[in-house]
């Protein structure tokens, strides 16, 4: 039992509740004040009309602005009148082209015997419309019934309604008015934020709130889809002190995007997970999958979905590449773009550029094969991209692929080796490449016997926290795997606590251990130069065991600039 | 009157009250306003058995009937001893008590979000829902909340 529940237990059995006759004697009294309460109304109304007939009738005057609001509606066949003008919560568009507006306010329960006089009917209207405003107001509407004498309505436990206006023509740039406080609402422009043309199987049914707190300049939009068994993947995106879930262990960090991003866990559900990157300067995006469902995502498959992730006021990629290409004998279309994040140089081939795709490529199915070509070339940049193609009636059986190691590399040749310029990553909108030239980074020189490179991507970069490189090599052996972390900029962790020091290539070292999740980890790490650090870890593998000490310092002190 | 009714009371009221002693701190505020929450259900129940939660429902009427009513008493109640019970229960583990003396020193704002955000496992937009704020207002609470528990508590929280 957690300190939560153990906590709310205990106040629970510490609690005496009263009986449920407590609760009906005062719904009883309640009611006795309401007959009392209703024949003193009468009393006042009587003598009101009785005053009302001594003055001339004069025509109630409408709201300021209100010109377009009724002072009468029916619903459900009773007439309902206009009361006050109901705060706007948010207010949202499909994009700057569309002519509606979707509104968040008041209250409007789908309940079949019409409103009463504690549940208003809010109706939305656009008041006013100037090339640079547009004014919109949400009136509650009553029944004409006094308010219950003795304290008002009963209860508020509804939530506020979503509303839809249609200005009869185009948003655009304007601005929106809240009539009921005169002020500037946040409008949340859907085609602003980032979108998804293709969920996981099973999920649907989205709902999104927006909106702008006050201190933030750049409103935020929350996205939920639910999917099997009750499972949530929500997708928010706005300010960073916005994108905020509460998270309750770092889990580890992922490319995201081509972005650096960070894996937590969140309360709830043993199996929540987040996904935080940072899509451009104060844009965060955090993507959550969540629930108690046995049916979440899987980290792997976040990662997948996030990558899928397009901006629909985005420049449309798909025309920087031919539209269709014959593969295997099958015509594939294009369907967007794909962040590959690090470009790797090639020693043997100096004009080639060579990326690793986190998905396997596929002409069948929902998986699409992926392209890698050049966009543009000039003497500041090179702009690559990776097309990825498909069927045009692809057959989904697995709509959300698992990260594999084995997934492509792609490989694609310059008019002129890349030399300074900078490398841009078309399919992450633009994004400026990490670019990794092995021969400026150290690999091992010796390894313990048995030792050999891991897999397919014994070498792989990655942009690390505050935009540093990162640079894993990992080997396979008897004790599990070696793996060497080099990193420029800002410094990484140690891999576990310090546990003693010792010279390593003429400098200070730190021996740290940690326990690990499934088997022990030994690091050695140093500062090899101002910026470089280098963290040497042994995982100790099946046998429990990591590689003795003096074997990490003899790898260490055999490390030497990669040539190849 | 539906039969149900006391039967629900039966099994949920000690669960609500308990959820608002930890929020408010004060026992015979939660029970009153456990009272006064169920008193208005009563009167709705027509319609509040429609909703998927009934139970949900009067727990949000009585969150915001707490926040309201400590609003008004603020000052009064600002001082009054946080764990006070009366009845003899177990005795508490240490991580409970320190949680609820650390609980104790939020605004009551930030400790509604956090009680009901961890303790009850509710998403950030049923906080929000509930509270009748936005979910930025939910969530930058939340940041402050756990940021002072941390500090009080000098590790980690975990839910």
């Amino acid at each position: 039992m957690n300190q939560w529940t153990a906590l709310l237990e205990r106040h629970a059995a510490a609690a005496g509740p009263r009986s449920f006759e407590g609760v009906l004697r005062r719904v009883r009294r309640r009611r006795q004040r309401q007959v009392l309460g209703a024949a003193v109304g009468v009393l006042l109304v009587v003598g009101g009309a009785a005053l009302a007939a001594a003055r001339p009738t004069s025509t109630a005057r409408p709201q300021p602005g209100a010109t377009s609001a009724p002072d009468t509606i029916v619903v459900n066949g009773k007439t309902l009148h206009r009361d006050k003008l109901t705060p706007i919560l948010s207010v949202s568009a499909p994009s700057r082209d569309d002519h509606l507006l979707v509104l968040v306010a008041g209250y409007r329960d789908p309940y079949p015997s019409g409103p009463t006089y504690c549940d208003p009917w809010t109706v939305p209207y656009v008041l006013r419309q100037t090339a640079t405003t547009v004014v919109v107001g949400a009136y509650d509407y009553l029944v004409p019934r006094p308010p219950p004498p003795g304290g008002g309505c009963f209860g508020t436990g509804h939530s506020p309604a979503t509303l839809t206006v249609d200005l009869g023509t185009a948003l655009g740039g304007r601005r929106v008015v809240d009539e009921s406080s005169g002020a500037e609402t946040t409008t949340i422009v859907e085609s602003d934020f980032l979108t998804t043309a293709r969920l996981p199987d099973g999920y649907g049914d989205r709902r999104f709130f927006g909106g702008r707190n006050p201190g933030f300049s750049e409103p935020y939009l929350s996205q939920t889809w639910t999917g099997p068994g009750g499972a949530e993947l929500n997708l928010v995106e706005g300010p960073p002190a916005e994108v905020i879930h509460v998270h309750v262990q770092h889990v580890g960090t992922a490319q995201v995007r081509g972005r650096f991003g960070q894996l937590v866990r969140t309360a709830g559900g043993t199996a929540n997970r987040c996904l935080r990157w940072d899509e451009g300067p104060g844009d965060a995006v955090e993507l959550c999958t969540r629930g108690y469902s046995q049916q979440l995502l899987t980290v792997e498959g976040l990662v997948a979905f996030a990558d899928l992730l397009r901006r629909p006021g985005a420049a449309d990629v798909r025309q920087q590449a031919p539209a269709s290409i014959q593969v295997q004998g099958r015509t594939l279309e294009v369907q967007g773009g794909a962040a590959f994040a690090v470009g790797y140089l090639d020693p043997a081939q100096p004009q080639d550029i060579v990326v690793h795709l986190t998905t396997p490529g596929s002409v069948g199915g929902c998986f699409t094969w992926p392209v890698l070509r050049v966009v543009s070339q000039s003497p500041d940049q090179v702009a690559i991209g990776v097309f990825e193609y498909q069927v045009a009636k692809p057959v989904c059986v697995d709509a959300m692929p698992d990260t594999r190691e084995d997934a492509p590399y792609l490989r694609v040749a310059l008019a002129e080796p890349l030399g300074r310029r900078r490398l841009i990553d078309v399919g992450a909108g633009g994004l400026e490449a990490l670019v990794i030239d092995p021969t400026q980074w150290l690999t091992a020189g010796r390894l313990p016997a048995g030792y050999s490179d891991r897999g397919q991507i014994p070498f792989r970069g990655e942009r690390g926290g505050g935009g540093s490189a990162l640079v894993t090599q990992t080997w396979a052996g008897s004790h599990g795997l070696v793996q060497l972390v080099l990193q420029q900029g800002q410094a990484t962790a140690l891999g576990g606590d310090p546990v003693s020091h010792v010279t390593v290539r003429g400098h200070v070292g730190t021996y740290s251990s940690a326990p690990g999740r499934t088997f022990p980890v030994r690091c050695l790490s140093w500062l090899e130069r101002a910026n470089d650090r280098v963290v040497l870890c042994s995982n100790g593998g099946d046998l429990k065991r990591t590689l003795p000490d003096a074997e990490l310092l003899s790898i260490a002190e055999g490390l030497r600039p990669r040539t190849t | 009157m539906d039969a149900e009714l006391p039967d629900l009371y039966a099994a949920t009221s000690a669960r609500l009250v308990g959820l608002l002693t930890a929020m408010g701190g004060s026992a015979e505020d939660a029970e009153e306003v456990c009272q006064e929450a169920w008193a208005r259900l009563v009167v709705r129940w027509d319609r509040v058995k429609r909703y998927e939660d009934p139970e949900a429902w009067v727990r949000g009427v009585a969150v915001r009937l707490l926040i309201s009513r400590r609003r008004r008493r603020s000052v009064a109640t600002r001082f009054l001893p946080v764990l006070a019970s009366r009845a003899v229960v177990a005795e508490p583990s240490a991580s409970a008590v320190d949680l609820s003396a650390a609980l104790a020193l939020l605004p009551l704002e930030q400790r509604a979000v956090v009680v009901l955000h961890h303790a009850l496992d509710l998403p950030v937009d049923e906080v929000a829902r509930i509270l009748q704020v936005p979910v930025g207002t939910v969530k930058s609470r939340l940041s402050r909340g756990r940021a002072a528990l941390a500090a009080v508590l000098s590790e980690q929280v975990t839910p």
